[in-house]
């Protein structure tokens, strides 16, 4: 049995990304494969910026988000155009928008809505968070 | 093959959420999912016909209705009595439900999504 | 070209859909190695009216069912599609008629 995490929510406007964490956190530990990937759409990709600076007496959640997808070796992606439209950009894209910085995370990757599409085809279950 | 439900349930010019799930239900058709769409709340409006928004109020969703059947998405789903339906302002094209197949719909798809 | 010059992406996509004019489309379509003809042309101006009523740029499956629709079951295949505008026409095609790149096109 294996799922796919579909996260939506804003990591500021909604505690999508935290609860899914939880969720992840505690699937993963009874059954260690069983996230095949969680893909962020819509604000949850902002999740994947690099350059955010939490209060230090908060959770900084996407450091918390890198740390379990090291652990669980579970792919992180983003929407690209969610991501791109938001300032959230890979190295790759920075060249392609002739731009001179970049802004995505480690652990994180753009992909296209067809990556989703995929993993919702070859996972049984896909659970939203938003 | 999974049947997809994208249930828009927000304002269409309050934020992008339905412009995101109206191109992930695009998406889903062009890779050849089933996929149907179901209407509540604000997001009704964008049933609205005679829209005119200015590039500040974003996209008009409305006319996408009218192209969704080139991604073979046929059934848009809306609750009967909802206020925006069956007027003659309204876009056509959407199948009216009453409140048991309505909720009943739901069950009908392996997976749904909100936005 | 007159000396004008139109801003492109780095793909070669245009950056204000303004800027359009058939003219231009010719310069695009030499870019990308499309000889234009009356076909090609049917394909481009049914391809702006589908951005126009839709406000999106279709992929392939979606672009080849709206040719079927409009110029019949003889061009709407992709095949025919892919003759006018070889490897990815829904790309091809909207780079040369001025519109936005296609999402996720396959």
């Amino acid at each position: 049995m294996q799922y796919t995490l579909l996260i939506t929510g804003s990591p500021y406007q909604s505690k999508a990304c935290n609860t899914a964490l939880r969720f992840i956190k505690a699937a993963t530990s009874k059954y260690p494969n069983c996230i095949k990937g969680v893909f962020f759409y819509e604000d949850a990709v902002l999740i994947g910026n690099q350059v955010a600076q939490p209060p230090r007496d908060e959770i900084n959640i996407t450091k918390a988000w890198q740390e379990i997808a090291k652990e669980q070796n579970v792919p992180l992606y983003l929407c690209i155009a969610a991501a791109v439209r938001r300032g959230i950009i890979s190295e790759s894209e920075s060249h392609r928008y002739e731009l001179e910085q970049h802004t995505l995370a480690e652990q994180f990757q753009l992909e296209g809505l067809g990556t989703l599409v995929d993993l919702m085809s070859t996972t049984n279950k896909v659970i939203q968070f938003r | 093959m999974k049947h997809t439900l994208i249930h828009l349930n927000s304002s269409p010019y309050s934020s992008l959420a339905c412009k995101e799930g109206l191109d992930l239900a695009l998406v889903l058709a062009t890779f050849e999912q089933p996929v149907d769409l179901c209407l509540s709340g604000a997001a009704l409006s964008i049933l609205t016909s005679e829209q005119s928004p200015t590039i500040e109020q974003g996209k008009n969703l409305h006319k996408l209705l009218d192209g969704l059947e080139f991604y073979d998405i046929e059934n848009i789903f809306i609750e009967k009595d909802s206020s925006w339906a069956n007027t003659e302002t309204s876009w056509q094209g959407v199948t009216s439900l009453d409140k048991i197949q309505w909720q009943a719909m739901f069950s009908d798809y392996q997976q749904v999504f909100r936005f | 070209m007159t000396n004008h010059t139109v801003a492109l992406d780095g793909e070669g996509y245009l950056l204000n859909l303004q800027d359009w004019t058939p003219e231009l489309a010719e310069h695009l379509a030499k870019d990308v190695d499309v000889e234009m003809s009356d076909a090609h042309w049917e394909i481009i101006y049914l391809l702006r009216e589908f951005y126009q009523e839709f406000e999106v740029s279709p992929a392939m499956r979606p672009l080849v069912k709206a040719v079927n629709k409009k110029l019949g079951v003889e061009k709407g295949r992709s095949i025919y599609l892919m003759t006018l505008f070889p490897g990815s026409p829904p790309k091809l095609a909207a780079k040369i008629a001025g519109l936005p790149k296609p999402a996720n096109c396959l």
